[in-house]
């Protein structure tokens, strides 16, 4: 199958999300457009508050409307998610998209066994009886190698250490085969040698069952791991989107490359790392041209005063910067 | 001990040096069981040279924390002997205490719970000038605020703001204000980078080391992310279940680890633009500190354990200044 032409999961277009308020409207997102293919793990990287949980909130329609307000489509193997009722979004959730969050302390009940909480995804999703259910969840558990899952189902979650309460979450999101899995953050909770093992857990789960990931992670390292294709985030815009290996090797963004140059790096040791001048302006405060006009050492009056088109540099690789426009 | 003692030490340049230092903590029990504890430290020794700056890297729960507070006395050690500039901080009263303290501060992890909300930032930074009444003179107290927050990078016109009012990079910097206000010359770090993104965690480590040139600090630089430590440390020690098992300059930690859990550690980091073939992946979990494994550590977990490894291991020198505690270091 050529590349080009392989099955797409998940198409945003013109993504806007906004905040209405007492006090005014607070605009998040503004016109995020970007694919996910079957099979492929793509990246979203960003700092922090620049949208990248909020795309993932729009896309599984968690965002309580009103104040949240949605705009553009979200096209999920063909359908738009935005047109769904609130039961059919209940199937599509945990069934066919389903979602690991950060934190793994915070998203599994307390009061309930793991095995419960496991046992109702397939009572509910997929209709089984208890004890096939029960069947099911120590095979769930066996695959996130967890040791003696026959005994572990039995487990409440703070029995748990971070990493294992962390397969639970990917057991538990997998457990019904979705063909979209969004991981917001996975292993920023976990050290480094648990975050090691569960993206290699991660990597080979995917390579098994062809689910296709979104990966969102500040995490620059990780995502140069895990994903083929990355798109950074900036300020609710998507600034720069390219396969990985070029975009970490040749930036062409101004935002993407000081990313890059602020990050220490082993075995570049340097006296001092370059910092991006200002901060990051908060939500409801972004310049009215390029979003990035304000630390950009390359801003000409032009980044004032409008806001630049996404440029194509290859088949790949696209940028929004005037300075690849002409 | 009064402050011309403390500048007129000039004996060796070692500025702080903890002998078998142990803290135990006792878990609440029932009547008729068996008193437990958490081993968070167990014998640690290290010395932390003057100008320096002194890395510990360990993931959570192997009490690099627990050793920050410890060296400061803000948790009573169990066990051990803690010596800054040859005086045994250990066998200080409390207003000795507060008198040594002044040389050593620390900085926090979170800029959000290290500073009190109700107070604005003028007032924060003050504080240690009037508990250790080192400028009485409300006048000049107020002065050498303004150059306190002019040193870190902050715009004196913000004195009269609360700490809400400011990002996590700037809330970091008044922390840092704080810690300097007494012209300590030792600074325990704990993980003061680690809530920061990262355009603003490369400000606060390019203001650490400038402030480093210019005052001549030395740093206790306590992180669990590798590159960060590369990046702003001399020495590095690796912590793993309240043991150090390896200490040694950053060049030879980072080139030459001879420590499996190290060469574990450093393999496990995602790099850009690496692959993560030939990576070491550590099965299993820490193991509790509360029944730890015997002898070195981390056998249960070490791919080249042999039976040996089961009996207690210290640091053993292998030149350079680098030690490591391994029984089959040799061998592998």
């Amino acid at each position: 199958m050529n590349e080009t032409k392989a099955e797409m999961i998940l198409k945003i277009r013109d993504l806007k999300l906004f905040f209405d308020g007492d006090y005014g409207t607070t605009q998040i997102l503004n016109g995020i457009s970007f694919d996910v293919k079957k099979g492929e793990t793509l990246g979203i990287v960003g700092e922090s508050g620049c949208g990248k949980s909020m795309t993932a909130m729009c896309i599984m329609r968690l965002l309580k409307s009103p104040p949240a307000r949605i705009e553009g489509s979200i096209e999920f193997c063909g359908k738009d998610l935005l047109l769904f009722s609130k039961k059919e979004m209940q199937n599509v959730r945990g069934n066919e998209i389903s979602m690991i969050f950060q934190d793994p302390m915070t998203s599994l009940n307390p009061v309930f066994t793991v095995g419960n909480q496991l046992e109702e995804v397939f009572m509910l999703h997929q209709g089984m009886s208890r004890q096939e259910a029960r069947k099911q969840t120590v095979e769930a558990l066996r695959m996130v190698n967890i040791p003696m899952p026959e005994k572990r189902v039995k487990d409440y979650p703070h029995q748990m250490s971070g990493g294992m309460r962390q397969r639970v979450m990917i057991a538990m999101a997998l457990a019904c085969q979705p063909k979209l899995l969004i991981a917001d953050e996975p292993t920023t909770a976990l050290d480094v040698t648990i975050q090691a093992q569960v993206l290699d857990l991660m990597r080979n789960l995917r390579d098994e069952l062809g689910t296709s990931i979104l990966f969102i992670t500040h995490d620059l390292g990780v995502v140069s791991e895990m994903c083929e294709r990355a798109i950074v985030f900036y300020c609710g815009e998507i600034m720069e989107e390219g396969p990985v290996s070029e975009l970490f090797s040749n930036p062409k963004h101004p935002y993407t490359e000081g990313l890059l140059s602020a990050l220490p790096r082993i075995g570049q040791r340097k006296d001092k790392l370059y910092v991006i001048p200002g901060m990051v302006p908060p939500a409801g405060q972004f310049p009215t041209g390029c979003v990035f006009v304000e630390r950009c050492k390359y801003a000409k009056e032009r980044c004032h005063a409008e806001k630049p088109d996404m440029v194509r540099l290859d088949e790949k690789h696209t940028v929004k910067c005037f300075r690849y426009q002409d | 001990m009064e402050y011309q003692e403390y500048q007129e030490y000039k004996e060796t340049d070692t500025l702080l040096r903890a002998r078998n230092v142990t803290k135990w903590f006792p878990i609440k029990k029932w009547f008729f069981e068996e008193q437990k504890y958490v081993r968070a430290l167990d014998k640690v020794s290290l010395e932390v040279y003057s100008g320096e700056t002194l890395g510990i890297v360990g993931e959570s729960g192997c009490g690099k924390s627990t050793l920050a507070r410890t060296l400061l006395r803000l948790i009573e050690p169990t066990d051990g002997i803690i010596e800054y500039k040859g005086k045994n901080l250990l066998q200080m009263d409390k207003n000795e205490l507060r008198k040594a303290r002044r040389y050593m501060q620390i900085v926090f992890q979170d800029p959000y719970s290290s500073l009190h909300p109700r107070m604005k930032v003028g007032q924060i930074i003050a504080e240690p000038l009037k508990i250790n009444g080192l400028i009485k003179d409300k006048g000049k107290r107020r002065e050498r605020v303004l150059e306190l927050m002019e040193m870190v990078g902050l715009d004196s016109s913000y004195v009269e703001r609360y700490p809400h009012e400011f990002s996590g990079g700037q809330r970091q910097r008044i922390v840092i204000a704080r810690a300097l206000a007494t012209n300590p010359s030792l600074l325990i770090c704990d993980e003061p980078v680690s809530a920061l993104d990262v355009s603003v965690r490369a400000q606060v480590l390019n203001l650490l080391k400038e402030l480093q040139e210019e005052l001549k600090l030395t740093y206790l630089f306590i992180s669990h992310d590798l590159s960060v430590v590369e990046h702003i440390c001399n020495r590095v020690a690796i912590m793993y279940l309240g043991h150090i098992v390896e200490i040694g300059t950053t060049d030879d930690i980072f080139t030459n680890p001879l420590h499996p859990y190290t060469k574990a550690l450093l393999s496990a980091i995602p790099l850009i633009g690496q692959s993560s073939k030939n990576r070491i992946i550590l099965e299993g979990d820490i193991p509790s500190p509360i029944d730890p494994p015997k002898g070195c550590r981390f056998h249960t977990r070490c791919s080249h354990a042999k039976e040996i490894c089961k009996t207690d291991i210290g640091l053993s020198d292998m030149g350079n200044n680098h030690f490591v505690a391994c029984h089959r270091v040799h061998e592998i």
